[in-house]
């Protein structure tokens, strides 16, 4: 008797176990394949991101993104450097501006460059911030079109520079075509990209046009910047 | 629990994984994959014994520990830059419709690029690399993942070449490798040759596989352990003392993996039959359907994402049910013709998840075609020997071989003609085929015969909830 009881203990224990799994998977479904955590699951891209304002001082910021739109969250996620008291990874309300993610970092340091930053800048979710210190030389930016959207390694000459480039977010057909090796058909194709995915994040993104080869790339990329 | 542990662990690491792949939150994944292992392993014990809780703790916990790793290695937070200006070597490389599919090991990682033929390095060559990272696209809703086959294969991200130069011409077995495949098309007949590649270096001439697709047979034309059994067959003959014959066996099954370009059956395969024949050189003979899960296990450890690879799937889920069933086969061919059957069915849904269709034809030319090829291959690579070292008069021994090659065509394709129909990916495909599979599993783990359709019906409704 003992041991049939003990037989059907293992059975309903085992079944339990799934039953529990099952409960487990069922709570989550519908949340499967959102993007959310397919996004985890993908390595993310460092890109960067222009959070300047027109006035000039801006604040150095480099962001990382993902390919998948980034799923609804009720904070923003930033990383925060160089001269505050503790820098790290910070959960900022949505909408916050450059000050709120040295509030959550501590304040500046006693050597920080408090002016080489634009405490009014707007940020988004993924941003790198980097509070220079006195002194501290700014960053060189990898990719080109850095310079050309506002990162702080030469004010001057990256506001004139900003002011040249083609931002192909919002040109007109007219302004691409005045880029080397644009014609009609391929202002078209770019702006038909941009209609389609929502804009360009980065000016790489320009590859994925129609048209638009490793040559063509290579001649335009100086030229042209994603903007905002 | 005790007739095939590695089962039950790598029950728990494809179920950790799936999860991940499928979306769900990692610790989600791994709660549900270690409570799946714990009700799979009561299910499967009859009663409390002597040691009952210390295997059971011990099965639990590595199964626990090894799906957590996975589930690490699948989170690695790796950040690439989006532009990269680099060297590395040319490690694969496959025709990818107009142009050709590589994929590219840096120190930066591992890239997948398209490029067109006349800009495509040998496999093997060292590269600079000059181009634009983009992620890898995900499907919606079925179709193509570019994701889940780049990501199976060790790249990470897709590589937009805007300059790429050889640096250094290939070395090593990629060289040999290369000098085989132009010395097969060389000196051997059409038919001959295709077959030849798929044998040796694992490349798949485009007709033969039109071929075999329509048939259901492609996967005589990728090396997995069918090829790797023919191998050690004709070895064990050669070799017959024992510690001599175990360590040449493995020594040349696993040149030939390489050879072959280590696909993910073919590794399966000579892993599988590694810890078999570790086992006989160690006087414990291993029960091969647990080999097959040891095999599952040390290949998803050092990549979990080969679990999307269809070609590990494919492979895995057909080697587990056959050695699940390897005694019930070895009675009559009858018996094995009804396990060809059957298999069919068990990757049947698979199949048609990642080509569209799975031809019905596959059900009935299998039955004749896997004996035949038992044959025929060992019979093509004989015969293709004299031409290859280029001995004279030898073209003239292709001559039979060739014919032999065609009236398999001849035959395949009226067996093609008879039954023309394929099937599409459905659910009441994958209720069967699961069903099967997990009933399967559970008969080669020991459990009672009125507890398998316990877990068919569970393991059914899981695969049925994940699709």
């Amino acid at each position: 008797m003992r041991r049939i009881e003990r037989h059907y203990v293992l059975i309903i224990a085992g079944l339990l176990c799934f039953a529990a799994a099952a409960v487990l998977l069922y709570s989550f479904k519908g949340r499967f394949d959102d993007g959310s955590s397919d996004e985890a699951a993908m390595p993310v891209m460092e890109d960067t991101i222009d959070v300047s304002v027109n006035n000039g001082a801006s604040a150095q910021v480099s962001g990382v993104s993902s390919a998948a739109e980034p799923a609804v969250e009720q904070f923003w996620v930033v990383y925060v450097t160089g001269a505050v008291k503790n820098p790290g990874v910070y959960r900022i309300p949505l909408g916050s501006r450059a000050y709120q993610a040295l509030d959550a970092a501590g304040g500046f340091r006693p050597d920080a460059d408090k002016e080489a930053v634009n405490l009014a800048a707007m940020l988004s979710d993924g941003l790198h911030v980097h509070f220079p210190a006195k002194g501290e030389a700014l960053r060189e930016q990898a990719p080109p079109q850095v310079q050309a959207v506002g990162g702080t390694a030469s004010r001057g000459s990256s506001n004139a520079r900003s002011q040249a480039a083609v931002n192909i977010n919002t040109a007109s057909s007219q302004e691409l075509e005045s880029l080397p090796g644009v014609g009609p058909k391929t202002a078209q194709a770019i702006i038909d990209y941009r209609e389609e995915n929502g804009g360009f994040k980065r000016v790489e993104d320009l590859l994925l046009v129609k048209g638009i080869g490793p040559k063509k790339y290579d001649a335009l990329k100086a030229a042209v910047t994603v903007g905002k | 629990m005790s007739a095939a542990p590695a089962f039950a662990v790598l029950l728990g690491m494809c179920c950790a994984v799936s999860l991940r792949g499928a979306g769900l939150p990692a610790s989600a994944a791994f709660a549900a994959a270690v409570l799946a292992v714990a009700g799979w392993l009561l299910l499967g014990s009859d009663r409390i014994v002597p040691g009952w809780t210390v295997a059971f703790s011990a099965v639990l916990f590595i199964s626990a520990a090894f799906s957590l790793l996975s589930l690490y290695r699948m989170e690695e937070p790796k950040a690439f830059a989006s532009y990269v200006d680099t060297s590395g070597r040319v490690v694969a490389k496959r025709p990818w419709g107009a142009r050709d599919a590589i994929l590219i090991k840096t120190d930066e990682g591992s890239f997948a690029a398209y490029v067109g033929h006349e800009a495509s390095p040998p496999e093997g060559s060292r590269v600079s690399l000059r181009g634009a990272l983009f992620d890898l696209k995900r499907a919606r809703g079925g179709g193509f993942d570019e994701f889940l086959f780049w990501r199976g294969k060790g790249a990470s991200k897709r590589v937009e070449v805007l300059d790429m130069r050889v640096l250094s011409a290939p070395s090593g077995i990629s060289k040999w490798r290369g000098m085989l495949d132009m010395r097969i098309k060389d000196a051997l007949p059409e038919r001959m040759a295709g077959y030849m590649l798929a044998l040796t270096v694992g490349a798949r001439d485009k007709n033969l596989t039109d071929l075999h697709r329509s048939a259901g047979t492609l996967h005589l034309l990728s090396v997995s352990g069918f090829h790797v059994g023919i191998l050690a067959l004709v070895l064990s003959f050669i070799f017959r003392s024992g510690a001599t014959k175990v360590a040449c066996i493995s020594l040349f099954m696993w040149l030939y993996i390489l050879f072959a370009g280590a696909p993910a059956g073919g590794v399966r395969a000579a892993v599988m039959l590694q810890a078999y024949l570790l086992g006989l050189a160690a006087g414990r003979p291993s029960y091969g359907f647990n080999s097959v899960g040891i095999a599952g296990v040390l290949m998803l450890l050092y990549n979990p994402w080969c679990f999307f690879d269809v070609g590990w799937r494919l492979s895995m889920s057909a080697a587990l049910f056959l050695s699940a069933w390897g005694p019930f086969m070895r009675r009559s061919w009858a018996h094995a013709a009804a396990m060809s059957v059957l298999v069919w069915f068990v990757t049947a849904p698979q199949s048609a998840a990642a080509f569209d269709q799975v031809p019905v034809a596959g059900l009935l030319v299998n039955i004749v075609a896997i004996p035949l090829f038992g044959l025929i291959f060992p019979a093509v690579f004989l015969m293709s020997l004299p031409p290859l070292l280029g001995l004279p008069f030898s073209s003239f021994l292709s001559v039979p071989c060739e014919y032999m090659l065609e009236l398999w065509e001849v035959f395949s394709n009226a067996a093609v003609g008879l039954v023309p129909w394929g099937i599409g990916y459905t659910a009441l495909l994958t209720v069967f085929a699961s069903a099967l599979a997990s009933a399967s599993a559970a008969y080669a783990s020991g459990f009672r015969a009125w507890k398998i359709p316990f877990a068919a019906v569970i393991f059914s409704a899981f695969i049925l909830f994940l699709a």
